[in-house]
């Protein structure tokens, strides 16, 4: 049995099934305060009352990928992941400076509860509306699977069954654990989720973020105890690979260059552009409870992000100098918790907690999702299309029905696991930044952006990412970024996203200057300073 | 060539006053609200940070980071050299220059309009229930 290989106790998951109730716990104390306005202003936006605390460790939602596929990259590749993750220490300015006072004060002019509402109504365009709330589902429902099968994989690392080779005198198979996993997963966060909605997924995420936070800590100076000093958790990562994992490109057996200059410039683009327009972000920002709130999120997101990545990067390191053989990459997080706390009175317990981050970026992630295409299918699609007049109640159980839906696509697409979450996660985020970005700036600060431009916008930068991950899909591997066969082309060695914002400004503003200006009334409503009584 | 390039600035700004389309006149900028004026100059500045930003932490890393030596390099507080130097340190300027810009230079204002004033009854959306 490998060393790493450890047993897990059965305090480690009551741990994980107290956080599990816990979270449930908030979505009913969420549909309680969600019951003060209308039923799709209360689940989809919150009331618009996100405080600091709130806005600042949910509005970037930190995923699977934040303690699965990050430390996975790490583990694999070695010190320069950090700068492939180093655009995080712009992304709290960036994210908060750029858009929220505008998104905040539009949805409130506008009445707009989703951000297809808000394009509806700053373009009086339902095409824009529609078009908008289709490709958000779509990028979405990647995003959902992908962090579907995180949550699952986590779950089947802490089931307190025998170590591998006696699991079948057992009778269970590690597959059945992940469908085990699977299920819980997905009955938990569907079934909260679908009781406090919007507020549910905040208060939640929040809750999590927390606990991710001292989960993170925690693991940090367990693995210092351990080590001694991170310098020997260096040194001895290098003797277990080469040279190339302390310097870059990273270390790859197989001779990739994992991350070149080129594509490290990209992830500038990448996690920036993926914060500013990632749909959910964006409908966070316009819940945001005032301008002093978005103030405090600047600097509670900064020292957040401060304290998670740059530890997990420490953390993974040592990783890989105690478990050089790491069969799932994937798993670095979870096996670093439970083997960090192995001698220690009460460590099931304690890697419990530690278990709970990954777990909870998840959770936050799939509600966080949830919400939002819950909310486009309903309030972007049948109520504007299908039928206007719905009543509360229609609505609430096309809510349910909808998430429900999501749910059960996500286990079936999980029967047979997605590969290369972080490959998904990266392309889905690039993707949806590469649509949105363009046409919420064009929305919030340029009056002469028509609806024929941002949808031209939206549909350039969509078309260029899936375009160049087709061609990515069918042309030889460049031995250029992660080894995965979910990868997009590298035209000139960068990032599709470069590309895709590119397409997108440009089709945004030539296809605006070519068409008929907006209606001078909609562009006051919007811009204008309101009159004094 | 000049006269390409002031209609094209034309398109793409607000068109003249008096238009002989007036309900298609885009409005002038001294009737922009103060959140719209202010999100603006924020944003400018954001974007130069984020500019300033990718070019020394890519451009450091790039020259120190790139084709070293496992002799070569040191070790600071468990962070090889470029990656102290070139991302650790930055990211600790970009936190107190975040928290300058957040309590120093983003300015406060009310999000909330009169509602009516703005013409929210000019929504032709179905109701909200």
């Amino acid at each position: 049995m490998s060393e790493y290989a450890q047993p897990v106790g059965y305090w480690t998951l009551s741990v994980l099934v107290v956080f599990l109730v816990a979270s449930v716990w908030l979505a009913t104390l969420a549909q309680r305060a969600m019951r003060k306005a209308s039923f799709l202003q209360g689940y989809f936006l919150g009331n618009s009352g996100l405080g600091a605390w709130a806005l600042a460790l949910t509005a970037t939602v930190q995923s699977g990928g934040t303690f699965m596929g990050y430390p996975s990259l790490i583990y694999t590749h070695g010190w320069v992941v950090s700068l492939w993750i180093a655009s995080y220490m712009v992304v709290p300015i960036t994210t908060f400076g750029v858009l929220a006072k505008r998104m905040a004060q539009l949805s409130r002019r506008t009445g707009a509860i989703t951000v297809p509402d808000l394009f509806r109504e700053r373009f009086a365009s339902p095409a824009a509306g529609l078009i908008s709330s289709l490709l958000i589902m779509f990028f979405m429902v990647f995003m959902i699977v992908a962090q579907f099968k995180a949550g699952a994989s986590i779950m089947k690392v802490v089931w307190p069954v025998p170590p591998a080779g006696e699991s079948a005198a057992t009778g269970t198979s590690l597959d059945s654990l992940f469908l085990i996993g699977l299920a819980l997963f997905t009955v938990t966060v569907v079934g909260y989720t679908m009781i406090g909605g919007f507020l549910a997924a905040v208060w939640t995420d929040l809750f999590q973020s927390v606990v991710m936070w001292i989960g993170v800590l925690l693991l940090l100076l367990l693995t210092l105890w351990h080590m001694g000093s991170f310098d020997v958790a260096t040194q001895t990562a290098v003797q277990h690979t080469s040279a190339a994992f302390a310097t870059a490109p990273g270390y790859a057996p197989d001779g990739r260059e994992f991350l070149t200059p080129g594509l490290a410039l990209s992830f500038f683009f990448v996690w920036v552009f993926g914060g500013v327009g990632s749909p959910a972000t964006l409908v966070r920002l316009m819940a945001c409870k005032d301008t002093r709130t978005i103030r405090r999120s600047v600097v509670l997101l900064s020292v957040y992000n401060v304290t998670i990545y740059l530890p997990l990067l420490l953390i993974c390191v040592a990783a890989r100098a105690v478990m050089p053989d790491l069969a799932v990459s994937d798993e670095v997080v979870p096996r670093m918790a439970l083997w960090t706390t192995r001698d220690l009175w009460g460590g099931s317990l304690l890697a419990g907690l530690i278990l709970v981050a990954p777990f909870g970026a998840v959770m936050a992630t799939v509600s966080s999702y949830l919400v939002v295409i819950a909310s486009g299918m309903v309030r972007d699609v049948y109520q504007r299309f299908v039928r206007p007049s719905a009543t509360a109640s229609e609505l609430r159980w096309l809510t349910y029905a909808t998430m429900v839906v999501v749910g059960v696509i996500a286990v079936a697409a999980n029967l047979r696991p997605v590969a290369y979450l972080q490959a998904i996660i990266v392309f889905c985020g690039s993707s949806a930044a590469a649509t949105f970005v363009v046409p919420a700036l064009m929305a919030t600060f340029w009056r002469r952006a028509t609806a024929a431009g941002a949808v031209s916008a939206m549909l350039a930068g969509a078309a260029t990412s899936l375009a160049l991950l087709i061609a990515g899909s069918l042309l030889p591997d460049p031995m250029l970024g992660p080894a995965t066969r979910f990868r997009s082309y590298y035209l000139f060695g960068l990032e599709p996203i470069v590309w895709g914002l590119l397409a997108s400004l440009v089709f945004g503003v030539a296809v605006s200057a070519a068409s008929r200006p907006p209606d001078g009334r909609i562009v006051e409503r919007c811009f204008g300073t309101p009159p004094t009584d | 060539m000049r006269s390409f390039f002031t209609t094209a600035i034309s398109a793409l700004t607000v068109c003249e006053s008096g238009s002989e389309r007036p309900g298609e006149c885009v409005m002038q900028v001294d009737h922009e609200d103060s959140v719209v004026r202010s999100s603006r100059r924020e944003a400018v500045l954001v974007l130069g940070t984020w500019l300033a930003a990718t070019a020394y932490t890519v451009g450091y890393c790039t020259f120190y980071g790139y084709e070293r030596t496992w002799q070569s390099v040191t070790l600071l507080w468990g962070f090889p050299d470029w990656v102290f130097w070139g991302i650790v340190c930055p990211w600790l300027v970009c936190l107190g220059w975040s928290w300058w810009f957040a309590y120093r230079f983003m300015s406060d204002e009310p999000l909330e309009d009169t509602a009516e004033a703005i013409g929210a009854a000019g929504s032709q959306g179905p109701q909200d229930v």
